[in-house]
C-alpha cells in the first residue's frame, strides 16, 4: 500500500487531543471568573458520575474517527507494476529570469544558465512552458505558442540554445512590476489552459533594486505558485554614487558605500580623466560604512568637461565606474522691454540692483535678443506698449515654456496685454484713499511657494498706493493669485503653451508700492526668475535604463543603457549626457522567503519544492493511471469515519442525559 | 474597482484582534487614527488656533474676536487673522480602571480595550493640537493627569495608562465628585468605563458636571459574553472585585441574567438622556475607528 500524500498520516497524533481532554475531564469543577456577580443568581449544584467504560468507549470512537481520516486524507493506494501511461496531467510553467545589473557579478551568468537547464529538465516535453526575463519590465522570450509550436522533442533543445544566449543588462530591477505583469500573464493563460495551477519559477540574485513592496497592492492570483531559485552571487561589492558637481569651484562629492555584506574593507578611489588617473585617494571603509569623498576637479585640464570616478580594491567591477560631466556655468537671463530708468526708481530701478547683487543674474535691456534663439532668457519683462512685430517672438516664448511678466503699469498698457493674452481686458486706473493691502493669496501656486510657511505668510507689512483694475471675460482662463482690498486683483496669471503669463496690476516701483523694500522682494523675484527653468529637462546625469535617455538619443538608438557617456543633438547643439548604474542595483542584501511572503506571495520554499513535485509527479500517476487500484479507498475511509462520528455523537448525548437525570 | 482602492477599504477597519496583539498603545492609537484618517483631505476651513493662515478683510457676521486689532491700530483696517487648524478643546478622559474591567474572554481585557481607546482619543486630539487630560480610578482616584497638549505629555498619558487598580468594587461616584472640584472650566469629559455599579447616585453626579458646563460621552465597554452569556457549561463563578463565589449554570440562568443586563442598560441610557450625555455601549470586539467616528461626531454636534 502507498499514500499519495503520506504526510497527512501525521494527523493521526491528533489522538492526543481526546486522550487529554478525557484526562482533564476528571477535574471536578471549572472555576470561572466574572467581571461581577450582580446580575446572576446561583444555580444548584450538579454532581457528575461518569462510568470508565462509557468513557473508554467514547474516547476508542473518537481515535477511531481521527485515523481514519487522517487515513482518508493520506490517499492510499495500490499501484501496480506496469507504468503509467501518457495521459500525465500537463503542468503550466513561466520561468522569470533576473537580468537587470546586478546579475552581472562574476560567474552569476554560469550559475544562472546551470541552474536553468536543471530546472528545465524537470519540465515534461507535454507541459506548457514560458520563458521570460526581467530588469524594469519583464520581457518575453519564448511564449506558450511558440514552445507549443515546436516539435516535442525539440522543445528543450531549443529553450536550451535561448538559454545559452542570455545577456543580462544594465538597467534596475522592479521586482514587483515584473512579478505582477508575469503572474497576471500565466493567470490568464491558465485559463485557456484548462489548469487549475501555474508555478511561476523565478531565477535571481535576490537583489531587491526598487523592492517588492508594491506588490502589496495587487491581488495576486490564487492560482499562481512562486518559487524562487536564488543565484549565489560575490557580495564584496563596494559602490560609488554621485552626490553633487560645483561647477563654479570645480568640485565634485561622491559617496562611496561598502556594503554591510561585504568582506573587504581596503579601497582606491581615483578620479580619472579618460584612462589617465588624475587623484588618487585611499580608503578604509568598514562593512556597512558609508563614506562622502570630494575631489577637486582643477587637477582636471580645464578644458575638461567629462571624467570618471573608479573604485579599486573591491571584487566587482561592474559598478565600479562613474561617469560624470560638469554642468557649465550658466547665468539666468532676464530681458526687459522697457528702458532702465535710475532715477524714477521704478521698477527696473530695483530689478536692475538685484542683479547687478547676484552672479547668476543677467538683465538685458535688449528688445533684440529675445528673437535671437541663442539666447534663452529665464523671463521676458514687459513694462511698456509693445509693437505688433514684438508681440510675435513674447507668445513664442511663452509657447515654448517660458514666463513672461507684464507689468501693467498703465491702463495704456491694455492693448499690450490683450495682444499677449489673446483675450479681451478692460483696464481702469484706481488709487487708493491711503493705501491697499494684500489678501486672498494663492500660496498654492509656484510665485508664492517661497512664502508657504505659516511665519512669512504675513503681507500686511507691505503698502500699495494704486493699482490697475482689470476686468476680464466672463469665461477667462486668467486666475487671481492675490488680491488688494475691495476685491481688486492684484496679481493674475494665465498659461500660455507651456509657459505661463503673470500680470501685476501694481508693481514694485515706488509709484505703485512699498514692495521693492520689503523682504519679500527677493524671495519673490527668485520665484519668478527660476520660474520657467523648473520643469525643463536639463540633466546631464541619467540612471541606465532611464527611458529619457532613449528620447534624447533618438528612438533608433538601443545603445544608452549601459554606463558611458553619450552624445545627442540639442537643436544644432551637439551636448553630452551620462549614464550610470541605478545605485539600487549595487546594494547587496539579498532578500530572503520572508521577504516575498511579507508582500503576500504565496512562495513554495525549497525544502519542499522537492516532496511537491514528486507527490505532484506520484499524485498524476494516481490520477490518471488506468492500472492503480482502489481509487475511492479514502471515500471509503470518510464515510466509515462521518458514520463512527455520528455514533460517537448518540453516545455522547445519551452519556450527558445520564449525567443530568443523575443530578 | 483597482486593489488599490480595496486596500483602502480594507484600512478603514483595523483587524481588532491583530490590533490588540500589539503591546504599545502608543502603536495601537497611532494605527486606528492614521487608518481613520486615511482618505481623509484637510478640512478647507479656517480655525482659531496656532498657525497663521492669512489674514481676510473684516466683512459683517465675521466673528469680531479674531479681528486682528495691532493691525488695525497700525493701518486702520479691519482683517480678520485666519489660521489653519481648529479650535482647542479641552478633554478630560475619565477611565474605570477597577478589577472587573479585568474581565477577559475574547483575548483581551475590557481595560486593555478601554486604554486602547483612551489612548486612541489622546492621540487623535494631540495630532489636532487640542488639549487631553486623564482621570483613572477605581473605588478611588488612581491617576490625575492635567489637560496639555504637549507630546511629552502624551507620553505621560500612555504610561499613566498602565498602572491597574486592586480595589474590590469600582465607584464611580468618587471621580465624578472630583471631577466636579478638578475641572472648573468647561470641557469635554469621556467616560470609559464598564458600568457595572449601583447607578443610584450617577445622575445626580452626571447633572452636577453638566451643570459647570462639561459635554459628556460615555463609552460602555462590555465583553461580548457579559451582554449575552454565551457559555454552555456550568461552573463555579467568581466575582473578579468581591471574590464572592457562586455555582451557576449558565443554560439555566441565561434568559434572566440577559433581562437583568438588559434592564441595567436600559436604566443606564435613560439616565444619559436626562442629562444630556451621549452614551454610547460597545463590545471589546468592535473596532475601535467606530469608537473614534463617534467621538467626532459628537464632538462635531458639541461644536454647533
Amino acid at each position: 500500500m502507498s499514500f499519495l500524500s503520506a504526510l497527512y498520516l501525521i494527523g493521526t497524533a491528533a489522538i492526543a487531543a481526546p486522550i487529554f481532554i478525557h484526562m482533564i475531564r476528571r477535574a471536578p469543577r471549572d472555576n470561572f471568573k466574572f467581571s461581577t456577580l450582580r446580575f446572576l443568581s446561583s444555580s444548584p449544584e450538579t454532581v457528575s458520575k461518569r462510568s470508565k467504560i462509557q468513557h473508554w468507549l467514547l474516547l476508542f470512537m473518537r481515535a477511531l474517527a481521527i485515523i481514519l481520516i487522517a487515513f482518508a486524507f493520506a490517499r492510499p493506494y495500490f499501484v501496480s507494476e506496469e507504468k503509467a501511461g501518457e495521459k500525465d496531467k500537463r503542468a503550466v510553467v513561466m520561468f522569470l529570469v533576473d537580468q537587470s545589473a546586478s546579475m552581472n557579478r562574476a560567474e552569476v551568468q554560469d550559475k544562472l544558465k546551470a541552474k536553468l537547464e536543471e530546472r528545465l529538465d524537470r519540465i515534461k516535453n507535454s507541459d506548457f512552458f514560458n520563458l521570460r526575463t526581467f530588469r524594469s519590465i519583464s520581457h518575453g522570450l519564448i511564449d506558450f505558442k511558440t514552445w507549443a509550436g515546436w516539435p516535442a522533442e525539440e522543445r528543450k533543445s531549443q529553450v536550451k540554445q535561448r538559454i545559452q544566449k542570455l545577456k543580462s543588462g544594465w538597467e534596475a530591477s522592479d521586482m514587483a512590476v515584473s512579478f505582477v505583469q508575469s503572474a497576471d500573464a500565466l493567470d490568464r493563460h491558465l485559463d485557456e489552459f484548462g489548469g487549475e495551477v501555474a508555478d511561476l519559477e523565478i531565477f535571481t540574485d535576490g537583489q531587491a533594486g526598487k523592492g517588492l513592496d508594491e506588490i502589496r497592492s495587487f491581488s495576486w492570483p490564487k492560482r499562481v505558485n512562486v518559487i524562487v531559485h536564488n543565484i549565489e552571487a560575490n557580495q564584496n561589492n563596494a559602490s560609488v554614487s554621485l552626490v553633487d558637481i560645483n561647477a563654479e569651484n570645480r568640485q565634485v562629492k561622491v559617496k562611496v558605500e561598502n556594503p554591510a555584506e561585504s568582506k573587504e574593507v581596503s579601497l582606491w578611489l581615483e578620479l580619472q580623466n579618460g584612462e589617465i588617473i588624475v587623484d588618487k585617494e585611499p580608503m578604509v571603509l568598514e562593512p556597512g560604512q558609508v563614506r562622502f569623498h570630494v575631489f577637486d576637479l582643477k587637477k582636471l585640464p580645464a578644458q575638461v568637461s567629462q571624467f570618471t570616478i573608479q573604485i579599486s580594491g573591491d571584487s566587482e567591477s561592474y559598478d565600479n565606474k562613474l561617469y560624470c560631466i560638469i554642468p557649465k556655468v550658466k547665468k539666468k537671463k532676464v530681458i526687459w522691454l522697457g528702458k532702465l530708468d535710475k532715477a524714477q526708481k521704478s521698477d527696473d530701478f530695483y530689478f536692475n540692483i538685484l542683479c547687478e547683487s547676484r552672479t547668476d543674474l543677467e538683465l538685458t535691456f535688449d528688445a533684440k535678443a529675445l528673437e535671437d534663439s541663442k539666447v534663452k532668457a529665464e523671463m521676458v519683462v514687459i513694462d511698456r506698449a509693445l509693437s505688433q512685430e514684438e508681440l510675435a517672438p513674447i507668445k513664442e516664448y511663452a509657447q515654448d515654456g517660458g514666463t513672461v511678466l507684464f507689468l501693467l503699469k498703465n491702463k495704456d498698457l491694455s492693448l499690450s496685454l490683450e495682444g499677449v493674452a489673446g483675450e479681451k481686458v478692460h483696464v481702469t486706473e484706481v488709487k487708493a484713499p491711503d493705501y491697499f493691502l494684500l489678501s486672498g493669496l494663492r500660496f498654492e501656486h509656484w510665485l508664492f511657494q517661497p512664502f508657504v510657511e505659516s511665519k512669512f505668510k504675513d503681507f500686511s507689512t507691505i503698502y500699495f498706493w494704486q493699482a490697475r483694475k482689470v476686468v476680464l471675460e466672463e469665461n477667462t482662463k486668467f486666475q487671481s493669485l492675490a488680491k488688494l482690498d475691495d476685491d481688486i486683483p492684484a496679481v493674475l496669471s494665465k498659461p500660455i503653451g507651456k509657459g505661463e503669463l503673470i500680470v501685476m496690476n501694481s508693481s514694485w516701483g515706488k509709484e505703485d508700492s512699498q514692495l521693492a523694500l520689503n523682504s519679500k522682494f527677493i524671495p519673490f523675484v527668485n520665484a519668478l526668475v527660476t520660474a520657467s527653468t523648473r520643469n525643463k529637462e536639463n540633466l546631464l546625469h541619467y540612471s541606465s535604463g532611464d527611458p529619457r535617455v532613449q528620447k534624447l538619443l533618438g528612438k533608433d538608438s538601443k545603445k544608452g543603457n549601459a554606463p558611458g557617456f553619450y552624445d545627442f543633438k540639442d537643436g544644432e547643439e551637439t551636448r553630452q549626457l551620462a549614464v550610470n548604474l541605478s545605485p539600487a542595483e549595487s546594494k547587496m542584501k539579498v532578500l530572503e522567503n520572508v521577504d516575498y511572503e511579507k508582500v503576500g506571495l504565496p512562495l513554495v520554499k525549497q525544502s519542499v519544492l522537492a516532496s511537491h513535485e514528486k507527490s505532484r509527479y506520484e499524485s498524476e500517476i494516481a490520477a490518471h493511471s488506468g492500472e492503480i487500484k482502489n481509487q475511492g479507498i479514502w471515500r471509503y475511509l470518510l464515510i466509515t469515519a462521518i458514520l463512527i462520528l455520528l455514533a460517537e455523537s448518540l453516545v455522547a448525548h445519551k452519556t450527558h442525559k445520564k449525567m443530568e437525570q443523575a443530578v | 474597482m483597482s486593489s488599490q482602492g480595496q486596500n483602502n477599504r480594507l484600512h478603514k477597519f483595523i483587524d481588532i484582534e491583530t490590533l490588540m496583539q500589539l503591546k504599545s498603545y502608543d502603536l495601537r492609537a497611532k494605527i486606528v487614527v492614521d487608518s481613520y484618517l486615511n482618505g481623509l483631505h484637510r478640512s478647507p476651513y479656517h480655525g482659531y488656533s496656532s498657525r497663521f493662515s492669512e489674514y481676510k478683510p473684516y466683512v459683517e457676521g465675521d466673528d469680531l474676536r479674531y479681528l486682528d486689532w495691532k493691525l488695525y491700530a497700525r493701518s486702520d483696517r479691519y482683517y480678520i487673522r485666519k489660521y489653519e487648524s481648529e479650535s482647542n478643546v479641552k478633554c478630560q478622559v475619565l477611565l474605570d480602571l477597577s478589577l472587573s474591567m479585568e474581565f477577559n474572554h475574547i483575548g483581551w481585557s475590557k481595560a486593555d480595550y478601554a486604554c486602547t481607546l483612551a489612548a486612541t482619543l489622546a492621540y487623535f486630539l494631540y495630532g489636532q493640537r487640542d488639549s487631553f487630560g486623564l482621570m483613572s480610578f477605581d473605588d478611588d482616584i488612581l491617576e490625575v493627569l492635567p489637560a496639555k497638549s504637549r507630546r511629552g505629555h502624551l507620553n505621560h498619558f500612555l504610561a499613566a495608562l498602565e498602572k491597574r487598580g486592586k480595589s474590590e468594587q469600582s465607584q464611580i461616584a468618587t471621580a465624578l465628585k472630583q471631577s466636579v472640584e478638578v475641572y472648573s472650566q468647561r470641557g469635554l469629559l469621556v467616560i470609559i468605563s464598564d458600568m457595572m455599579m449601583d447607578l443610584d447616585q450617577l445622575e445626580e453626579h452626571l447633572g452636577y458636571l453638566r451643570a459647570a458646563g462639561h459635554e459628556i460621552i460615555l463609552f460602555q465597554v462590555l465583553d461580548p459574553l457579559e451582554l449575552n452569556m454565551d457559555l454552555e457549561k456550568p461552573a463555579l463563578f467568581e466575582d473578579m472585585e468581591s471574590g464572592e463565589k457562586m455555582f451557576i449554570n449558565p443554560s439555566v440562568i441565561r434568559d434572566e441574567y440577559q433581562a437583568k443586563i438588559k434592564d441595567h442598560n436600559k436604566a443606564l441610557q435613560a439616565i444619559c438622556e436626562n442629562t444630556g450625555i451621549l452614551y454610547q455601549s460597545m463590545t471589546t470586539d468592535i473596532p475601535l475607528n467606530v469608537a473614534l467616528a463617534d467621538f467626532l461626531r459628537f464632538r462635531e454636534k458639541v461644536r454647533k
